[in-house]
């Protein structure tokens, strides 16, 4: 229990109490939860840490998009998923591939041959094939915050090092966690299986997640033309198994095996989404043929 | 005195027979030394101890499109006009006032810049990104083109700063960033900068600030102080202050530290005092009033 806490529970309880902070006695029922993914991460600063001035306005700014893409950059967004629909925490948790790591790792190679990837470039990338967007400009302000946020969260991470916890967690993985194994190849029969076990709860019987009321997503859809397109990184199953084990069910990263985790990717995959936005309306009837 | 500079210079190139084609990207890095030293050394006091942040040498870069770029960069950063023509203005590149091929302490490095963006700017009072840092110099100091931020010089640029900048924390100022500070309550004198510049300045930048042509005629090895081939009006290099700071911690070459902040003052108003392109945010018309309103 914590600061505030104790004070509200003074106040409600015993009014006539002076003001003075009490310890409230835990319950004795307590257990000791065992750490799925232990080791040292950066911790990235506090909301109370942005400044107060207009770099601190464009950080808060670039939270906001961060976290409700949906409403906060209308214009690029194409389906109804924000950046922290993947990103968890609002881009702080490791092995989700947390802003404060991607933030100095970039300019680095790409996955094409020659291709070098800037840090906007890739927020673009974001937009086009995982929002199923427009990828925003350079220049444009909803850039702009997202870069300031991202350095920001970054605070103090040494540049172009390789951090635990960044990325899936396959690069450098925390020390004592299963390192993951390249995803075997997954069955989508078994994979239906663990959906309807462990993912269904959140992300829905077929997959269509539960939606906010003001727009955007609690827990975003898997398939569907509402998702993330076949033009996106989590279009590959390795990719997507990778950040499954490390991620989820939420809260419990590391749970699943790599064969779970290649299953479900299996299973998520072979659902409809939306085509790969590179690719035409032709292309993809004569490659259904 | 400026022909035994230029011999002198010329003998060096000589001694170390580096080809006039040299291709940049096979050049050593200024971190690394270029011969064998004589024997007959002696121990310099430091005049600013301290420490400060060593960025990486260029040998360690990778043979894949992420090094190359890198490399480009580079090659951007020290010969301005020839690789990055069509946003050149003047003949100055990026490397002749970051010294050190923008690894020099107290020369406003690149590894000291990197870490801080983006940040707030008084000058437009905006917060800035890097590469719209990038394109000011662009427009001011080298008084040329801003480059697009899509475009590949403004994308070199960015991965050589950020990979110089390895290894510095995101945010925190890296000792030797920036300039050295210079006292504030100083009243300049324009008389006294041009006996000072007589004197330490004009062996290298030219009696009338035109500096020194490289051998090819195009590039500087020197660069011009003022007139037509120097920094325009909105640099910030024409504010007495920031001019101050830079030449104390970096003029004469090679003996930073050594004027005093009077002189580094003085200086930097008399080189003010001159003629040198207007300020592209501004008209000719106000340019001209700027002769009678003195501002």
């Amino acid at each position: 229990m914590n600061g505030w806490r104790a004070w509200v529970l003074v106040l409600l309880t015993s009014p006539s109490a002076a003001l003075t902070p009490v310890d409230a006695p835990l319950p004795g029922n307590l257990v000791e939860v065992p750490v799925a993914a232990p080791g040292e991460v950066f911790i990235p600063p506090a909301m109370v840490d942005i400044p107060e001035d207009k770099q601190g306005d464009l950080v808060k700014l670039g939270r906001r998009i961060f976290i409700d893409t949906v409403n906060q950059a209308r214009r690029y967004g194409g389906n109804q998923l924000s950046c922290a629909n993947c990103h968890l925490s609002e881009g702080r948790k490791p092995n989700a591939a947390p802003m404060w790591a991607a933030w100095g790792r970039y300019p680095r190679m790409g996955d094409t041959p020659g291709e070098v990837k800037t840090f906007e470039s890739q927020v673009q990338d974001c937009f086009h094939f995982n929002l199923n967007g427009q990828s925003p400009p350079l220049d444009s302000p909803e850039m702009q915050a997202l870069v300031a946020y991202s350095q920001w969260l970054a605070s103090d991470a040494p540049t172009r090092a390789e951090l635990p916890g960044q990325g899936f967690g396959a690069a450098a993985p925390l020390a004592g966690a299963p390192a993951i194994a390249p995803a075997a190849a997954g069955s989508a029969t078994r994979g239906q299986g663990l959906y309807r076990a462990q993912c269904l709860v959140c992300h829905g019987s077929d997959g269509q997640g539960v939606a906010k009321r003001g727009g955007g997503y609690h827990f975003p859809p898997l398939w569907g033309a509402a998702s993330y397109s076949a033009g996106s990184r989590f279009a590959r199953p390795a990719v997507l198994a990778a950040y499954l084990q490390a991620n989820m069910p939420l809260g419990r990263g590391g749970s699943l095996t790599p064969q779970q985790a290649a299953d479900l990717a299996a299973y998520v995959l072979a659902q409809p989404r939306p085509g790969d936005p590179r690719v035409g309306l032709m292309q993809r009837l004569r490659s259904a043929q | 005195m400026k022909q035994l500079a230029l011999l002198l210079t010329g003998l060096l190139a000589a001694s170390h027979a580096i080809p006039r084609d040299w291709p940049y990207d096979q050049r050593p890095s200024a971190a690394l030394p270029l011969g064998d030293l004589p024997g007959t050394l002696v121990e310099e006091t430091p005049r600013r101890p301290g420490k400060r942040f060593v960025p990486p040498e260029l040998n360690e870069l990778p043979a894949n499109a992420w090094g190359d770029l890198v490399r480009e960069g580079r090659a951007i950063f020290i010969d301005t006009p020839a690789r990055a023509p069509r946003f050149a203005g003047n003949g100055m590149s990026c490397a002749s006032c970051h010294l050190g091929e923008g690894r020099k302490p107290d020369a406003a490095p690149m590894w000291g810049a990197w870490p801080m963006y983006p940040t707030y700017r008084g000058k437009n009072d905006d917060v800035n990104t890097f590469q719209m840092r990038l394109q000011d110099c662009f427009r001011f100091s080298l008084d040329g083109l801003m480059p697009p931020l899509q475009s590949r010089e403004i994308q070199a640029l960015t991965a050589y700063a950020q990979w110089l900048a390895r290894g510095t924390l995101s945010g925190t100022p890296p000792p030797g960033r920036g300039f050295v500070p210079v006292k504030r309550d100083i009243e300049p004198s324009g008389d006294r900068g041009r006996v000072v510049y007589g004197m330490k300045c004009a062996v290298c930048h030219g009696a009338d600030g035109e500096g020194v042509k490289a051998a090819d005629g195009e590039r500087y090895q020197f660069p011009a102080l003022w007139g037509n081939h120097s920094f325009n009006r909105g640099a910030g290099m024409y504010t007495v202050r920031t001019a101050a700071a830079y030449i104390k911690g970096n003029m004469p070459l090679g003996r930073g530290m050594s004027l005093q902040d009077q002189e580094a003052y003085d200086v930097a108003l008399y080189i003010r005092l001159k003629d040198r392109p207007i300020d592209p945010r501004k008209g000719w018309v106000s340019d001209f009033a700027r002769g009678f309103t003195g501002l």
